[in-house]
């Protein structure tokens, strides 16, 4: 008994092979045993993927020199599984071979649904064996073949989405905007419209762009094995304190997904306000008489201030005092007073001066402009008065001492 | 009083000498303001926010002076010409007796005297001014705002006692000189003298008292003009054009015309111009206006006591 073993893939073998199976009628045809029967599956081993339909080419050939009806059986099939013999789309029995001649069939195989009307989606995974016997009409000849078809997942290997970056640490002061290039690589054999996903702390903007354009995006085409370069622009909070933030790339095609965690480390803006409290900006003085005013000072920066100075820009032999004279230490988002002292000259004129305090941080300085408004004593006022009224009162005096004569 | 008053008031209404004079500043008065008012375009221009226009009217210079200047200089010879001949002329035609020895007491008729004169100046300044006034707002086109109708007001009465000073003193001197162009003569070389040579006297005051050694040194100079301005305010004609243009000028800071300023104290300065408010500007002149008030009620004053010693004889 002759056990060869013939496994085929499918319809696609069939053609080529009946061609040479033609071929070889004439020549070998005096040489051919009266009887002779070759039955084989095209290849002895076949794997498939889960969503495939298993459908394996069974080679039944006719060696003797008078025409032969095959019968077929299933010999062997795994349990719960549907197996049938087809000639195109007739299932089929047996077949009738002429002599020198071969037929091909096929052998296809599905699971018994788990249900009855419902068809099982997948084919479980595992190594199955089929067997198939065929024996001629009267029985003198037969002979059987088995093919063990394996049901494995792909195995993707190179075929893959990924996801990378140059620089994915990212540092600079909240006012800042920071651009993540990301390149998007797509290894699989698809072309494919990638969606991009960011994950931000609470706060924060984010927005893809295609390089060197303005345009936001949300997804982006990119051809079977080939790269792109996306810019991931992260924008903080305007209140951004100081410190690390983390962010999530995501980038994801029906065939695969990628990520990448990014960092943005915040070093801290420089930033201070000073104003009165009151909002007023004017003073109104005597010349020679102190004048003060709180000026309140707040770190409006992310970075704490270590020291805060002042100055003033005033007219020579003006005097201006700080108290305290300078700020230790001031938190974000933290203020305090400052008492502003300022003596004008004896000398200085009626009217409106200008006195700039220059408030003096780390790397970051405010002015604060107040109007000094020079008033007139009135002192000098009262004396005039009284001096006229003196001068009046001689004059009653006269007529009191002269009159009526 | 209140006949010898209105006798005198008819009396200077009804002269020729007051129609000329009246006619005189009238005609002076609107040709300086017509000038005053053409110039006024030209020194607006460029200004980009010009503020009390109209007290311009009063301050600039058109062809030869501006009304206060022309006040300051010749306001004094309309109270000399009302006053110089006030109780001499009486007496060099014996109404004087003549007048005492109705039921009026003495004190009545120069009283009576000095607020007819008073009045009468008063008139002639206020209606100048409306004067002024109106032809501005006609040829400006500019409606004068609260501050500046107050500091035309305080101009006024400031102008009133001015020329009243200069009609005590002419009366004063017709008290003490019997003859009509001795007194005339006397206020009007006053006059001349602390109008036009004041100048002179008070440069060789200064230059007495602080002398310029080094004409570089800043110090020296400012000293020296502050010496000189000083010695110059002896005349009551300094004292009120200082005064007035303080008044007029809300953007004069001080009384000196010369200070030292610090660069910084400069850029300070001019960082915000803005305009004095009136009761401020007043401070400022406080000393000058109670110097012009109290030499006024001074002249009175010396005349009426004078005039109350002296003996009326018919002669």
């Amino acid at each position: 008994m002759k056990t060869s073993r013939w496994i085929a893939p499918l319809a696609l073998a069939v053609l080529s092979l009946r061609l040479t199976a033609i071929a070889a009628e004439g020549d070998a045809k005096e040489d051919r045993p009266p009887r002779g029967l070759t039955a084989a599956f095209q290849y002895p081993g076949v794997t498939v993927e889960p969503e495939d339909t298993i459908s394996v080419d069974l080679l039944v050939r006719n060696r003797g020199r008078s025409d032969e009806t095959v019968l077929l059986t299933v010999a062997e099939q795994p349990d719960a599984w549907d197996v049938q013999l087809k000639k195109f789309s007739a299932v089929v029995s047996g077949v009738f071979v002429a002599a020198g001649q071969e037929q091909t069939l096929s052998l296809s195989a599905k699971p018994k649904a788990p249900e009855p009307g419902r068809q099982a989606q997948k084919l479980p995974a595992g190594a199955y064996r089929f067997a198939v016997n065929a024996r001629t009409a009267d029985g003198v000849l037969s002979q059987s073949s088995s093919v063990t078809v394996t049901v494995r997942e792909k195995v993707r290997g190179k075929e893959r989405v990924t996801l990378e970056t140059a620089y994915p640490e990212l540092r600079g002061p909240s006012d800042d905007k920071f651009v993540f290039s990301l390149e998007v690589r797509n290894d699989t054999d698809q072309d494919a419209v990638f969606n991009f996903k960011a994950t931000a702390p609470p706060g924060w903007e984010t927005s893809f762009k295609p390089a060197y354009e303005q345009k936001q995006i949300v997804s982006l085409q990119i051809n079977a094995n080939s790269n792109k370069t996306v810019e991931l622009q992260v924008t903080p909070p305007y209140n951004a304190k100081a410190g690390e933030y983390e962010f999530r790339a995501e980038a994801g095609s029906p065939k695969g997904k990628a990520e990448k965690d990014l960092k943005v480390v915040i070093t801290g803006t420089y930033a201070i306000k000073a104003g009165t409290p009151s909002g007023l900006l004017s003073l109104v003085t005597e010349k020679g008489q102190k004048a003060s005013v709180s000026i309140v000072v707040q770190n409006t920066g992310s970075a704490p201030q270590s020291e805060i100075n002042f100055q003033a820009f005033k007219p020579e032999n003006w005097e201006v005092k700080f108290e305290p004279e300078k700020i230790k230490g001031l938190e974000p988002g933290a203020f305090k007073q400052v008492e502003m002292t300022l003596t004008p000259a004896a000398q200085a004129l009626v009217g409106d001066y200008s006195v700039n305090a220059q408030v003096q941080g780390e790397k970051a300085s405010r002015d604060v402009e107040f109007r000094i408004t020079i008033k007139a004593a009135t002192t000098w006022g009262w004396v005039g008065v009284g001096i006229i009224v003196v001068v009046i009162a001689g004059l009653a005096v006269a007529f009191k001492a002269l009159g009526r004569r | 009083m209140w006949t010898i008053f209105r006798k005198e008031l008819s009396d200077h209404f009804t002269s020729t000498r007051f129609l000329i004079t009246f006619a005189l500043i009238l005609m002076v008065a609107a040709v300086t303001t017509y000038t005053a008012a053409t110039n006024l375009r030209q020194a607006l221009e460029g200004v980009a926010k010009p503020s009390h226009v109209f007290l311009l009217l009063f301050t600039t210079s058109g062809q030869l002076f501006s009304l206060a200047q022309f006040n300051a200089f010749f306001g004094p010879l309309i109270g000399i010409i009302l006053g110089f001949d006030a109780i001499n002329r009486e007496r060099n035609d014996n109404t004087l007796s003549k007048l005492i020895s109705q039921p009026i007491f003495r004190d009545a008729v120069i009283n009576g005297k000095f607020l007819a004169g008073v009045t009468t100046i008063a008139l002639m300044l206020s209606s100048m001014v409306l004067l002024i006034t109106g032809l501005g707002l006609l040829s400006v086109g500019v409606v004068p705002g609260g501050d500046e109708a107050g500091r035309l007001a305080v101009y006024l009465f400031v102008s009133i006692a001015y020329v009243s000073f200069w009609m005590g003193l002419a009366i004063l001197f017709s008290i003490l000189f019997r003859s009509l162009a001795t007194s005339a003569l006397a206020a009007v070389a006053l006059w001349i003298f602390f109008s036009f040579f004041i100048g002179f006297a008070a440069s060789l005051v200064a230059g007495a008292i602080a002398p310029v050694d080094n004409p570089r040194d800043p110090r020296q100079v400012v000293a020296n003009r502050n010496a000189e301005d000083a010695a110059s305010l002896a005349s009551p004609v300094v004292l009120y054009s200082q005064a007035t243009s303080t008044i007029l000028d809300p953007f004069r800071r001080t009384r000196q015309n010369l200070t030292m300023v610090g660069p910084m104290e400069r850029f300070s300065m001019e960082r915000f111009r803005n305009p004095l408010p009136l009761d401020q500007s007043i401070l400022v002149v406080v000393p000058y206006l109670t110097l012009m008030i109290g030499l006024t009620v001074v002249c009175f004053g010396l005349s009426y006591v004078i005039f109350m010693r002296q003996e009326v004889r018919s002669t």
